[in-house]
């Protein structure tokens, strides 16, 4: 148990020191989410209130595509000279491996949701109430521990196939439909945003169901990668 | 079908079995056109429900059947690339059914509902299972060593049917703040007479044994692709089809 | 009589729709099992042992 973490605290610092040290990752990406998020302005009238309805759906709709981004990045420098065949090779568990880059995607992607949660209070208006700063908080960081795992275990999945750009968004989108439906709805109840045209404020209470479900997914799918990453590496 | 033939995927057993799906089938058609009594509610839409039903079965048993194989290649004592040829040719006949229980289920909402589509809780369940498994042929569909291929299709097989139920439930849960569920009880509708239940019952039977029939073609039609991979004879293929030009 | 011929029409529609949806399904069913049968047989001319039993 011990070793395992070594192993998760060895990968994860070698691929987070790979990310400072390229800046791809802050110029790219994050660039990339932020225009999205003014995508989603030109294509819905800020003026009319269509926008403010629906900040939370597209709120988690820009990290997906940037989730694609992180999740292609985070396995390109493996499969690049054969490095993942270097980990196995090193004698490294595979349990620790998929941890290592797990919690290296769910710290990216923690960052990434923190820019992105600025970007729409800036650009969107969009005002967090302090009693759903709890909820808000928990259910972005479940959605993102989903979101890392399903995403270590898909990009190691699609990792060094050749059309693995097409491939990985066919199978992780569908993977990961329940955590936009789930991190969508926690954030309508978190930030008060109103639900349907009859202005009705989808209430803070309602949101935690949405947690446990946000909870079961991130619970399943780092269960299957520590299961399922020893057969994936054997390569 | 030919009868001579015993290079192609098909045996004593298969033909057999294929004729019992005609026969089968036909009286199926027969059945559900002109035996069938027009439903007071639904009228004659109600004559899609055998195939809907059933479509829907068999694609459900073919996902079942990949999962299932799929533990089997994954399972250390059992591996063999038998099981993977089994799942894959498992999924590509449940994503055919899939697709037409899809298309059909639309052709029936047009007839019911006067929409194509719904947002459903099964409906987008269904459609959603649907682009899951595309990405596991995809998967499947990509170059590389045969074995590392079918370890990944093994893994991903099994995840994507487990992860059915957590699709339903948030979908379900999704939906339910939309509308009412009252579309998920359209089955209900339908008067369940002695005729309606004997073309539900022919038609499982009919459809289970297709899909038996289309798995014996299907994975050995895999197996002779992986006997021809392995002694390289695109050439020999090559030079036949020139012969047959000429 | 004009409501008449509206029912008879949208019976028709419905029957079109009907046949739609089972000979659609047929087609498809048919056509896939045409394809693998004919590539087997293809496949199967050029390996001499391919009648072997199973596995």
């Amino acid at each position: 148990m011990k070793a395992l973490l070594r192993v998760a605290r060895l990968i994860a610092a070698k691929d987070l020191r790979i990310e400072r040290r390229s800046r791809v990752a802050i110029t790219q990406i994050v660039g990339f989410a932020v225009l999205v998020l003014f995508l989603f302005a030109f294509a819905f009238d800020p003026t009319r209130g269509v926008l403010a309805r629906a900040t939370p759906g597209l709120f988690w709709i820009a990290v997906l595509l940037s989730l694609l981004l992180v999740v292609g990045r985070n396995f390109a420098a493996e499969t690049a000279d054969g490095a993942l065949d270097g980990l196995r090779m090193a004698g490294l568990e595979p349990g620790g491996i998929f941890l290592g880059k797990f919690i290296a995607l769910l710290v990216e992607l923690l960052a990434l949701v923190v820019v992105l949660l600025a970007g729409v209070v800036v650009f969107y208006d969009t005002e967090i109430p302090a009693a759903g700063a709890v909820l808000l908080v928990t259910s972005a960081f479940l959605a993102c521990t989903g979101l890392a795992a399903a995403g270590t275990v898909y990009g190691a999945l699609s990792a060094g196939v050749r059309v693995r750009e097409t491939l990985l968004p066919l199978l992780l989108l569908p993977v990961v439909a329940p955590v936009l439906i789930g991190a969508t709805r926690a954030f309508e109840a978190a930030l008060g945003t109103p639900s349907d045209d009859r202005r009705a404020v989808a209430s803070v209470a309602e949101g935690w169901p949405w947690v446990a479900l946000l909870g079961v997914f991130a619970v399943m799918f780092v269960a299957g990668g520590l299961l399922s990453f020893g057969t994936l590496l054997e390569d | 079908m030919s009868t001579s033939e015993a290079s192609g995927t098909g045996t004593r057993g298969s033909r057999i079995l294929g004729a019992l799906v005609l026969i089968g089938g036909a009286v199926l058609l027969v059945v559900v056109g002109f035996v069938l009594p027009a439903d007071e509610v639904q009228r004659d839409a109600a004559r899609l429900l055998p195939l809907h039903v059933a479509t829907a079965w068999l694609a459900y048993v073919a996902f079942f059947g990949t999962a299932i194989a799929s533990i089997f290649y994954l399972i250390p004592r059992t591996r063999s690339l038998a099981w993977d040829r089994i799942a894959g040719a498992s999924a590509e006949i449940g994503v055919l059914f899939l697709s037409l229980l899809i298309a059909v289920g639309m052709i029936w909402g047009n007839l019911t509902w006067g929409v194509f589509w719904r947002w459903d809780p099964r409906l987008t369940t269904t459609a959603l299972l649907l682009l899951l498994f595309i990405g596991y042929l995809a998967l499947r569909n990509v170059d590389g060593a045969s074995e590392r291929r079918a370890r990944r299709s093994a893994i991903l097989g099994v995840i994507s049917f487990l992860f059915v139920p957590i699709v339903h439930k948030s979908v379900e849960w999704w939906g339910s703040l939309h509308q009412a569920p009252s579309v998920a009880k359209l089955d209900g509708d339908i008067e369940l007479d002695d005729s309606m239940l004997f073309s539900l019952f022919l038609s499982l039977v009919v459809f289970s044994l297709l899909y038996v029939w289309l798995m014996l073609h299907r994975v050995r039609l895999a197996r002779l692709e992986a006997m021809h991979d392995a002694r390289g004879l695109d050439s020999a293929i090559a030079a036949r089809t020139a012969e047959a030009v000429r | 009589m004009m409501s008449a011929m509206i029912v008879a029409s949208v019976a028709r529609l419905n029957l079109g729709w009907l046949a739609l949806g089972y000979l659609g399904s047929i087609a498809a069913i048919v056509l896939y099992a045409r394809r693998v049968i004919s590539r087997g047989r293809d496949l199967g001319k050029d390996i001499p042992d391919a009648d072997k039993p199973w596995r």
